[in-house]
């Protein structure tokens, strides 16, 4: 079940957000504005979640074309 | 917010997990490609062409199989920063003639006529992009 709080937004654009929640969140946000709607998002560190997760070898990487193609033919 | 688009070799180093690697100008280059990309990502809007997607899926699929491949996917192409653009018909016709003019591979000329539509610039390590003129790299 989600939880909701009720907040303000200050003169400054500032949003209080409930500490217990921001206990293990990042201290980086993104919002999105989409329709009628703010979305605040926090922001993940994209890099680590894709970074490193693949060993090619030196020849591969040196050849990016060949390891296309050999993905493409799935060899 | 300016918009960059990534080329499959930037991705390719991205998912590169460089202590399998033993040449030092090629770990170099996976680090400096890190680094850019986080610089890149903070100060743009990313697009990625569906066929650098197709591109990417290939390679993965045959490296590390079709679960792995999935995840990785996920989570490259479900990111709010990103946004992924697909060739009009009419790119698709163009690229043929620009590829044999510039021999520049086909899906590169793809690449380049996204960039140009949305006045984006390239990020790539590919040095064919340097014979484009008209879209800036990063």
């Amino acid at each position: 079940m989600a939880n909701v709080v009720y907040s303000k937004i200050d003169k400054f654009g500032r949003i209080i957000i409930p500490a217990s929640w921001r206990k293990h969140m990042s201290k980086r946000v993104v919002l999105i504005r989409h329709l009628n709607e703010i979305i605040l998002k926090e922001e993940k560190d994209y890099l680590s979640e894709i970074s490193g997760k693949v060993k090619f070898t030196d020849n591969e990487l040196r050849n990016i074309e060949t390891l296309k193609a050999k993905g493409a033919l799935n060899e | 917010m300016s918009e960059v688009v990534i080329d499959t070799n930037v991705l390719v180093y991205l998912i590169t997990d460089e202590r399998a690697l033993k040449n030092k100008d090629q770990i170099d280059l996976v680090q400096r490609a890190k680094r850019k990309f986080k610089e890149v990502l903070r100060e743009n809007n990313i697009i990625l062409s569906s066929v650098t997607l197709v591109e990417l899926a290939n390679i993965l699929n045959y490296k590390v199989g079709v679960d792995e491949s999935r995840k990785l996917l996920e989570k490259i192409i479900f990111n709010e920063k990103l946004r992924i653009e697909t060739p009009k018909p009419d790119e698709l016709i163009e690229a043929l003639t620009i590829s044999n003019e510039k021999n520049v591979k086909y899906t590169d000329c793809l690449i380049y006529l996204i960039a140009k539509r949305l006045g984006a610039k390239i990020f790539s390590y590919d040095t064919d992009f340097e014979k484009f003129t008209d879209v800036e790299m990063v």
